[in-house]
C-alpha cells in the first residue's frame, strides 16, 4: 500500500505554480503545469540547488544553479542521461498528497513516458 | 570495411561527440587520442570544486572510465597527434604511428598564455589535473597565493584559495575583473565581493615581472614599482589555441581553428570544435571562439552529427557559468560590445540579470544568483526576440511570458461556445492575458499572431514585420499604433497599414472577437 502524505492545499501552487514542502524530512518540489501536479526532489541531483527556484519551460524544470533540464514526469536529463528522483502525487478534494517513496531511473524513459513528448508544450 | 572515426583531443569535446555517435547509433569505430594520460575529464571543477576538495576524481570525468570499453570506443592516451594527410584522411601520431579515417575530429583545446619570463616551480598555471594537485599545496592557511589575471579563471582560483584560507592578492590590469566580459560596474560589482571575502585586489596596473626567489617564493613587481612577495605565483591570461595538428595538415588557422557553422573545417572532412575553434556563430553572424565547458560538449556534439552526414548547424546562443564563494555567475549570449547595459534586479544586493544591448538588440546577458532569468535571456537569445528595455528593467514584467506565452490549439479545447466561434473565430487568449496597452504573442491555427490592447479594445495583427521579419508582439503599442522594436515601422492597429517607416506594406490583420473573457480571432 502506497503510503500518502498530505503536502499542501492545492490553490496556493496554483496561484504560485511551484512550491517547496517537507514530506518525511525530504524537501520537494511541487509544480502546477497545464492542471496537473508533479513532484521532485528539490535539492538538484548536479550541485545542491534548489530546483522550487528554477523556472519550468518547454515541459521540463530548469536548475538555476547550472541550467539542467529536468523532465518534469520522469526526472530525466536528456544532455547528462541522469536522472532527478521523482515522488509519486496525487489530488483530492483540492489537497496534494505526495508518497514519500521516490523513483529513480537509470535508463532513459521512453518517450511516451516523458511530458515534453506527451504533454501539450513540446 | 567499418568506418572509423578519429577524434583528436582527449577532453570534454571529444567525449561528447563520442556519446553522441553512439547514442545516435554510429556503429564503426570510434578512437580518441588525447596527450594527458587521464580519461576526458571535465575541466570546469578544477578551479573550484576538485580545487577545494569537495569533488574526487571520480565525480569529474566526463564520462565513466568504463563507459569507453561498454560502448567500444578506443582510446590512445598519452598519444600526440602531428597531422593529418589530407588525402586519406590518415591520422599521424607520434612514434610514427598511423591512425586510418573516415572523418576527423580536432578538439586539441588550448594551453594557457604564459607571462613573459616567468619561470620556476613556483609559477603556476592552470589546465589539466596536475596543475589543480600543484594549486592545492597552496591553497591553504598560511600560504600567500598571488594570482595575476582577474578573468574567470583567476577569479575563480581566488575564491576556492580564500575559502580553503590562504591569504590571495589578485592582479588585474583592466579596471575591474571580468571587465572585458562584464564592463567595469558589473566587474566592479565583483570585485567587491572578493573583497569582502579577503581577497586583497588591485585593479587597474600591469604586471612587469614574476621572479622566483631564493627559498622558492615569487616576487612579483607591477609597473607602478609595487613589489609583492608571495609563496606561489598562479597566472590566468587567457588560453592559446592548440592549432599545430591544424596548421601541420596546412587547415586554415587564425585565433583557432576556422570553420563553419557546421563545424567544417576548410579540409573536406576534417571538422573542429570545441575551445579550438573560431567558429562562424549565425546567430551572431560573426565569428567567435569560446573557451567554456558547454560550448565543448555542445559543439562537440553538432560536430559528430555533421561527421555522420547531417547538417546541423551549430547556433546556440552560448552560457556559461562560475561558481565563486557562495554566488551564481551567469553568463548568455556573446557580446563583445553593446551601448546600453539594463540592470533587472539589485546590483547592491547581488540579485540581478543584466542585459546587454547593441543597438536595441540583446546580445549577451549575465546573471548573479538569478539562474532562471539567464535561461529566458537565452531562449530570448535564440530567438532573435527584440524586448523593450522598459520590459526588461521591470521586474513587475514576467519575462517567461515572452518565451511560454504560446497558446496552442490543444488549451482551446475545454469548451468552446459555439456562437463566438462561428464564422471561423478560434479562441486566442484569455482577455486578461493581452493587458491595456500591452502586446503579446499567440498562435492560433498554426498563424502566428500578435494580439495588442488599446483603449480597452483588442486587435489581431500578423506577428512578423513587414520589414525584415521582426516579432511584432516584442514591439511597443502607443499612438493608435504598434511600433516594431526592430527598425521603428509602426503599423496602424486596426488596418495593418504602416504609419512610419521602414516598412512600406501593410500587415495583416484579422477580425477580433472578446466575449465573456475571452479572445477570438478568426484565420484562415
Amino acid at each position: 500500500m502506497t503510503e500518502w502524505i498530505r503536502a499542501t492545499e492545492i490553490t496556493p501552487l496554483q496561484q504560485r505554480k511551484k512550491l517547496k514542502v517537507t514530506i518525511a524530512g525530504v524537501d520537494v518540489a511541487l509544480f502546477y503545469v497545464d492542471g496537473s501536479v508533479y513532484a521532485l526532489r528539490d535539492i538538484c541531483i548536479h550541485k545542491q540547488s534548489s530546483l522550487s527556484r528554477g523556472l519550468v519551460f518547454k515541459g521540463k524544470v530548469v536548475c538555476p544553479g547550472h541550467q539542467w533540464a529536468f523532465d518534469l514526469k520522469t526526472g530525466w536529463v536528456d544532455q547528462w542521461a541522469k536522472c532527478q528522483p521523482v515522488f509519486p502525487v496525487k489530488v483530492e478534494d483540492g489537497v496534494v498528497y505526495v508518497a514519500p517513496e521516490p523513483r529513480v531511473r537509470d535508463v532513459e524513459p521512453a518517450p511516451h513516458e516523458r511530458f515534453c513528448e506527451s504533454g501539450s508544450t513540446a | 570495411m567499418k568506418r572509423q572515426f578519429v577524434l583528436i583531443g582527449g577532453g570534454q569535446t571529444s567525449a561528447s561527440a563520442a556519446r553522441t555517435l553512439r547514442r545516435r547509433g554510429f556503429d564503426g569505430s570510434i578512437v580518441i587520442v588525447g596527450d594527458e594520460s587521464h580519461h576526458p575529464y571535465q575541466r570546469p571543477p578544477l578551479s573550484k570544486e576538485y580545487l577545494q576538495g569537495r569533488a574526487a576524481m571520480e565525480e569529474i570525468w566526463a564520462a565513466a572510465p568504463e563507459w569507453y570499453s561498454q560502448n567500444d570506443v578506443q582510446l590512445e592516451l598519452g598519444a600526440r597527434a602531428l597531422r593529418i594527410d589530407r588525402a586519406n584522411l590518415d591520422v599521424m601520431l607520434e612514434g610514427n604511428r598511423k591512425l586510418r579515417a573516415d572523418a576527423v575530429l580536432i578538439a586539441t583545446g588550448g594551453t594557457p598564455r604564459r607571462f613573459p619570463g616567468a619561470q620556476g616551480e613556483a609559477v603556476l598555471y592552470l589546465r589539466t589535473l596536475e596543475d589543480a594537485q600543484r594549486v592545492r599545496e597552496y591553497a591553504r592557511p598560511g600560504r600567500h597565493i598571488v594570482i595575476i589575471g582577474g578573468g574567470f579563471i583567476g577569479s575563480e582560483i581566488a575564491a576556492s584559495a580564500r575559502t580553503l584560507g590562504a591569504d590571495v592578492t589578485l592582479l588585474e590590469a583592466m579596471q575591474a575583473p571580468l571587465e572585458r566580459v562584464l564592463g567595469t560596474t558589473l566587474g566592479g560589482v565583483c570585485a567587491e565581493i572578493h573583497r569582502e571575502h579577503g581577497v586583497a585586489i588591485r585593479c587597474g596596473v600591469a604586471v612587469e615581472s614574476i621572479t622566483q626567489t631564493a627559498g622558492g617564493r615569487v616576487l612579483v613587481k607591477t609597473v607602478d614599482g609595487a613589489s609583492i612577495d608571495g609563496d606561489v605565483a598562479i597566472v590566468g591570461i587567457g588560453i592559446l589555441p592548440n592549432v599545430d595538428v591544424a596548421k601541420a595538415t596546412e587547415i586554415t588557422v587564425g585565433n583557432g581553428i576556422r570553420v563553419d557553422e557546421f563545424c567544417r573545417t576548410t579540409a573536406l572532412n576534417i571538422y573542429a570544435a570545441g575551445d579550438v575553434a573560431n567558429h562562424y556563430h549565425p546567430l551572431f553572424d560573426r565569428r567567435m571562439r569560446v573557451e567554456h565547458f558547454d560550448n565543448a560538449t555542445r559543439q562537440g556534439a553538432a560536430a559528430a552529427l555533421n561527421m555522420l552526414g547531417d547538417r546541423t548547424r551549430y547556433d546556440d546562443p552560448h552560457w556559461f557559468w562560475s561558481d565563486q564563494y557562495d554566488h551564481s555567475l551567469q553568463y548568455a549570449g556573446h557580446a563583445e560590445q553593446w551601448d546600453e547595459v539594463i540592470v533587472r534586479g539589485s546590483l547592491e544586493a547581488r540579485d540581478f540579470v543584466a542585459f546587454f544591448l547593441l543597438d536595441g538588440k540583446l546580445a549577451g546577458a549575465f546573471a548573479l544568483n538569478r539562474g532562471g532569468e539567464i535561461m529566458l535571456a537565452k531562449e530570448l537569445l535564440a530567438r532573435r526576440i527584440t524586448v523593450d528595455a522598459n520590459k526588461l528593467r521591470d521586474e513587475d514584467f514576467d519575462l517567461s511570458s515572452l518565451v511560454t506565452e504560446d497558446v496552442s490549439e490543444n488549451s482551446a479545447v475545454d469548451g468552446e461556445d459555439a456562437a463566438a466561434t462561428a464564422g471561423n473565430f478560434h479562441r486566442a487568449a484569455r482577455s486578461g492575458q493581452v493587458r491595456e496597452g500591452s502586446v503579446r504573442r499567440f498562435v492560433v491555427q498554426g498563424t502566428e499572431l500578435a494580439i495588442a490592447r488599446l483603449n480597452g479594445k483588442a486587435y489581431a495583427l500578423h506577428n512578423l514585420c513587414t520589414h525584415l521579419a521582426c516579432h511584432l508582439s516584442s514591439g511597443k503599442v502607443e499612438n493608435n499604433g504598434l511600433t516594431c522594436l526592430c527598425h521603428g515601422s509602426i503599423f496602424d492597429l486596426a488596418s495593418g497599414e504602416p504609419i512610419n517607416p521602414p516598412a512600406t506594406r501593410p500587415v495583416k490583420t484579422y477580425p477580433v472577437r472578446e466575449i465573456d473573457g475571452h479572445i477570438y480571432v478568426a484565420v484562415e
